[in-house]
């Protein structure tokens, strides 16, 4: 076992996960919500900018995250 | 353009053999090198190993004729997995990967038959592996069988280049001959779409007399921007729903995230992941689109087998670009067939033999992964070979048959000690993976994936179903106590 791994076993997996589960759920429920009651109909890539632009923004949020809470 | 295809797949060949061959420095002893690399991947490593893996033939194939035929919707589809699973990842990866390392975890089997402290169950799922995974690993030979067909060389030639060069990549150095091959595809895939985007933005598009302004005005006014009639929300659901769950159902990414060698490997696998994945969703659903819009005006003919958007497209593009294009497909079904046959006999040499042993004998070990690859690639083969309808049909419903791994597998990584449940465990698995199977053979394996019961789809049915078997074990486990 590395020094490393070591210490990644003392520390916790992840910081506030509570919130970013309830965070994860929101944008999941909004993923499926929003094109089918506001962008039903969409006639330009609105529809399209919105899914592309919510994933990026969690990949760059995730990415963060990860970054900066996991074995804290 | 035969010749322009073979002379650049001999390139792709030859290049990936010789990545395979130098793979082999890092040595293979025993089983968990062979199937984990002794838990030292590199972030780069990893992280495409895991994107290659997940990205199969069905992207350039599949979802560029879904985009073209049903729109938009099929952006939600893919964007719908890759939300949930860097998600999933980001909550769970970092636990796997700490008790996988504790644990020595080796196969996604053996780490629910540990979890739940059940040797029976492990060896349920490495046979649940084998029915779902063996239609699929075939379905990936099929897309390339069909791509040599399509070009003119012959289907079975295509068989067999598909199963010499999935067997050779693993048989060179097990999962550094995979991971290493898979990190060479996965850069070849990526390269290829984004020509492919450029090609057809900056020169097909102009040929047509169009520009991204009347795209979206095409597109709009045929209804491919909007949620078109066959994304009605049990669709969406029942497409989105096995997808969602990939990431922890599916053995070959499960396996893959006990393999980084530092929680920064382990950051970096999510991380760079995550953008190719999105890069190449928006890539290929972007070029479904397009491929519409030059229909609608008119351009090339509409195509109403949506599995021919692709090829259609490629008639018209110089035939190095065609053939960079067609050898990425191989790429993308090659690197998916070998990761998933690798983490099966995973399961079986893990299960079946060395977790019943007293003493392991790494030599029988490697001898009989040998012997399970060989296997599995012949069945593959000879499944794709005489394409019998159903099990053909039966690849489409690998993510719902393997949708009941999904309670047990988060209640096993969140509880940890969950042995007093490996009953219902077993129930839970047994009851979905029934259910699954019964409406495939009910309704037809396609027909059965978008069939709802009381207005929701069957894999909605059986996540509800395995997950409450499983939650009364909980609670049953909660009030009596173990003594």
């Amino acid at each position: 076992m590395s020094s490393e791994h070591k210490d990644a076993v003392k520390r916790a997996p992840m910081r506030h996960i509570r919130y970013f589960i309830m965070v994860s759920l929101i944008m999941i429920v909004i993923h499926y919500l929003v094109p089918y009651t506001i962008l039903l109909n969409a006639t330009n890539f609105a529809l399209f900018a919105y899914w592309a632009l919510l994933v990026l923004f969690w990949i760059i949020v995730t990415s963060i995250i990860v970054e900066r809470w996991w074995f804290k | 353009m035969i010749t322009t295809f073979i002379v650049l797949l001999i390139v792709y060949i030859t290049v990936g053999t010789i990545i395979a061959i130098i793979s082999r420095r890092f040595g293979v002893k025993t089983s968990a090198e062979y199937f984990v690399a002794g838990y030292r991947l590199g972030g780069f490593l990893a992280s495409m190993t895991y994107a290659a893996t997940t990205y199969s033939a069905f992207m350039m194939i599949g979802l560029v004729g879904y985009a073209y035929a049903t729109g938009v919707g099929a952006l939600g589809f893919e964007l719908a997995y890759l939300l949930s699973t860097i998600t999933l990842l980001a909550i769970l990866a970092p636990r796997v990967w700490l008790m996988a390392r504790k644990r020595g975890w080796v196969s996604p089997s053996e780490m629910i038959s540990d979890l739940y402290d059940s040797k029976v169950l492990g060896m349920v799922i490495a046979v649940l592996y084998l029915i779902a995974l063996v239609p699929y690993i075939s379905a990936q030979m099929i897309g390339i069988g069909s791509i040599f067909e399509g070009i003119g060389i012959g289907y079975v030639i295509g068989i067999i280049v598909a199963a010499i060069l999935t067997f050779m990549w693993i048989a060179i150095a097990g999962i550094w001959s995979v991971a290493s091959t898979d990190a060479y595809q996965g850069l070849w895939m990526i390269l290829a779409a984004l020509t492919y985007i450029t090609w057809l933005s900056l020169y097909l598009l102009p040929t047509a007399h169009l520009d991204l302004n009347k795209v979206s005005e095409i597109l709009g006014r045929a209804g491919m921007l909007g949620i078109t009639k066959f994304w009605s929300l049990p669709t969406f659901i029942a497409f989105t729903l096995p997808w969602l769950f990939f990431a922890i159902t599916n053995p070959q990414v499960v396996q893959r995230l006990y393999m980084p060698k530092s929680e920064k490997s382990l950051k970096r696998l999510i991380q760079y992941f995550a953008i190719y994945g999105f890069i190449y969703t928006i890539i290929v659903v972007f070029v479904g689109l397009l491929a519409r819009a030059l229909s609608e005006s008119g351009f090339i003919p509409m195509i109403t087998n949506r599995d021919l958007v692709t090829p259609a497209l490629l008639l018209l593009a110089h035939p190095l670009l065609a053939s960079f294009i067609y050898v990425s497909i191989v790429a993308a079904a090659v690197s998916t067939a070998n990761s998933i046959i690798l983490s099966v006999a995973s399961s079986f040499v893990r299960d079946f033999y060395e977790r019943r042993v007293r003493m392991i004998n790494h030599r029988t070990s490697l001898l009989i992964s040998l012997c399970i690859v060989t296997s599995l690639v012949v069945v593959a083969s000879l499944v794709a070979y005489f394409r019998p309808g159903f099990i053909v049909e039966l690849s489409v419903l690998s993510s719902v048959i393997l949708l009941p791994l999904a309670p047990i597998t988060i209640t096993g990584w969140v509880f940890e000690k969950v042995s007093n449940v490996k009953i219902e465990a077993l129930s839970s698995l047994l009851v979905g993976f029934i259910m699954a199977l019964s409406a495939a053979v009910i309704y037809g394996p396609k027909r059965a994936f978008i069939t709802t019961w009381v207005g929701l789809p069957i894999s909605a049915w059986v996540l509800i179903i395995s997950t409450v078997i499983l939650l009364a074990g909980l609670i049953r486990s909660k009030l009596s106590p173990s003594k």
